[in-house]
């Protein structure tokens, strides 16, 4: 009896594993991630270039000496170090990171800039690690799951030029059915995706579970130390003084929004709640305490959590040219009764005799 | 309808089982993308329980940690931290505490003397420039608070000097690690303001040289406290970073809001009104 649950829990726990990380995704969340990311990498190595001397070179802020006592036991790595000696060399990274999560953000060599974007992340955070925060950490592992699938599989300039080569490889047969690769559903948009969600929930879990130490979460004064706290100041909430009331509730929903979102996110009835708690969270962090950044990265990430349904939604309101109705409808058939995969092929077929009406000289 | 849009019907979605993200994994239905094989979802899956295991540890290794967290987090920290995985996400936590700025007193070769304050959200712009200057103050916190750390906050304040005085050609630097305490609610309702000057402390960092980047008074202090316990010793930093002596007793300059978080306990935490000119 005893073998006879333990095979069946193996069994579970095996099929469970695999269809939580080896089925088939949309990229299209990874898509919109992608591409905010991009600008968002776009705006911090801007920043690192704007204070080059502050932060690179010898006589920055934090010099190879401190750096060293700083991680020492430690085993981190930066790429920048071989151009520290060089402000010269320091400006060129910074054009190559520039121009990388350009084309990071516009798709183009997704699956290069994606990788580069990533280690010219975690060089640049190496380099200067008393220089950090959230912010930082979000680039970081996002870039690194975005290794696994940049979403390149729509809105990019790949998918595109993928389009662009099979259309004109097909030549008067139209575009062919193999042009579902281009953007059809895979394995490891789903794993690229799974682990930004999965990441989120420890982020939220441990910071949630964290606070718990705290007394001042606990007698609900934690948020008064938020907006009392000049440093990080940029709206004045300071007025909450007088109702205290309203301060020990966000604290408390605050919290309690951080530790159950683990758990409560995985939910379909629960999820837009959290993640609407959460965008509210995050921009009041952005608006009120000047982390905008941080903010705008942490709403970026939590769009993996969204349906790749809204999403593309989202993006096509407008009159649809063949190709993009077909992907369209390949994602509303993941959201309908009859197989997904299938209407794809069909649809796609439907654009491929709309194409061969096209090379025939018919308009579409 | 709005749950829906959300997440696909669990009918609908092969991953719907397994706590659907929203992707739903696709049947395969119609010769459609191919799974991966076995061997490679093996491999794949050793990989990802690596991965997860490695991001976990990284948090749960940090102080009070249990054995097996510590364990974990050294067999994954050489990926961890090549990897910039290495955080411990305690945003505000365990509470919201004070701030951290580094005051700067500049000396000149003619004897003129120039004071500052970093971060400086007027000088450094935009807002992530400032947070970026803003977390070096705060990490500098983060040392002097650990006395196992006294070494790099010793490293760490003397490239702090030796930047400000190569960007101002200055000769020597005194830099004073300032905290910015925040005002008890009754405080603020009395007519405090969160730029009080009750709310600050300030300790000393030290004095730095353009030439050697070490006072007199450090490298004097470093030579005694290296005959003394036979090695180059963490102890004479502490001294030179100006750490409390435990026993000494609270100053009555200290503000009622330091209570808000309970900080007055943790090692080497700072007096109000202790060294502020």
């Amino acid at each position: 009896m005893i073998g006879r649950y333990l095979r069946g829990l193996t069994h579970a726990l095996v099929d469970g594993w695999n269809r939580f990380w080896f089925s088939l995704a949309d990229p299209a969340p990874l898509a919109v991630i992608r591409i905010a990311i991009g600008l968002l990498l776009v705006y911090s190595h801007a920043v690192w270039a704007l204070n080059s001397d502050g932060f690179f070179g010898a006589a920055s802020w934090l010099n190879s000496e401190s750096v060293s006592a700083i991680q020492a036991g430690g085993y981190s790595v930066s790429a920048l170090w071989w151009v520290d000696d060089s402000l010269t060399l320091v400006a060129i990274v910074h054009g190559v990171a520039l121009v990388n999560a350009l084309l990071l953000t516009f798709g183009l060599w997704s699956r290069v800039a994606a990788p580069v974007a990533f280690l010219l992340t975690a060089s640049f955070a190496n380099r200067n690690p008393a220089a950090l925060y959230g912010f930082d950490q979000v680039l970081g592992f996002v870039t690194l799951y975005l290794c696994v699938n940049p979403g390149h599989g729509w809105l990019s300039v790949d998918r595109w030029r993928e389009f662009r080569r099979r259309e004109k490889d097909a030549g008067s047969h139209g575009v062919r059915d193999s042009e579902i690769v281009v953007s059809r559903p895979s394995v490891s948009a789903n794993i690229a995706t799974r682990l930004i969600q999965l990441h989120l929930c420890l982020i939220y879990l441990v910071a949630g579970l964290a606070k718990l130490k705290g007394a001042a979460w606990w007698s609900g004064v934690a948020f008064w130390g938020a907006i009392g706290n000049l440093e990080y100041q940029t709206l004045d909430m300071t007025w909450l003084v007088d109702w205290p009331m309203v301060v020990s509730l966000l604290t408390v929903a605050a919290l309690a929004w951080e530790i159950s979102y683990a758990a409560l996110v995985w939910h379909r009835w629960t999820r837009p709640l959290v993640l609407a708690f959460g965008v509210m969270v995050h921009a009041g962090i952005a608006v009120c305490f000047g982390m905008m950044t941080f903010g705008l990265a942490m709403i970026v990430a939590n769009i993996a959590f969204v349906s790749p349904r809204v999403i593309r939604s989202l993006f096509e309101q407008r009159e649809l040219d063949p190709w993009t109705a077909a992907l369209k409808q390949s994602a509303e058939r993941q959201f309908s009764d009859e197989p997904a995969v299938a209407p794809v092929r069909v649809a796609l077929h439907r654009v491929g005799e709309s194409r061969k009406r096209d090379s025939a000289g018919h308009a579409y | 309808m709005i749950a829906r849009a959300f997440e696909p019907d669990r009918s609908e979605t092969v991953a719907g089982d397994s706590g659907g993200a929203g992707q739903g994994g696709l049947r395969r239905d119609g010769g459609g993308p191919k799974l991966l094989s076995r061997r490679v979802r093996g491999v794949v899956s050793v990989l990802l329980v690596l991965h997860l295991g490695a991001i976990a540890s990284a948090p749960l290794a940090m102080e009070p940690a249990s054995l097996p967290a510590q364990k974990a987090f050294g067999f994954f920290r050489p990926y961890l931290d090549a990897a910039f995985l290495n955080h411990g996400y305690h945003f505000f936590a365990p509470e919201p505490g004070p701030s951290h700025l580094i005051r700067y007193e500049l000396t000149f070769s003619g004897g003129r003397v120039e004071g500052g304050v970093f971060p400086d959200p007027t000088a450094q712009q935009p807002r992530l420039n400032y947070h970026r200057h803003f977390m070096l103050s705060e990490f500098a916190n983060r040392l002097a608070v650990d006395d196992s750390q006294q070494l790099a906050l010793h490293e760490l304040s003397q490239s702090f000097a030796q930047h400000l005085m190569s960007e101002r050609d200055a000769e020597s630097a005194t830099l004073f690690l300032r905290r910015h305490y925040i005002p008890a609610p009754q405080q603020v309702r009395d007519g405090m303001t969160l730029d009080s000057e009750e709310l600050y402390a300030e300790r000393l960092l030290g004095t730095f040289w353009s030439e050697s980047g070490l006072s007199t008074e450090d490298a004097a202090a470093w030579n005694r406290t290296a005959d003394a316990v036979g090695s180059p010793g963490m102890n004479h930093t502490a001294d030179a970073v100006g750490s409390l002596d435990p026993g000494r007793v609270p100053d009555p300059m200290e503000p009622t809001a330091v209570r808000l978080t309970g900080r007055l306990l943790l090692p080497g935490d700072l007096q109000a009104g202790e060294v502020i000119r």
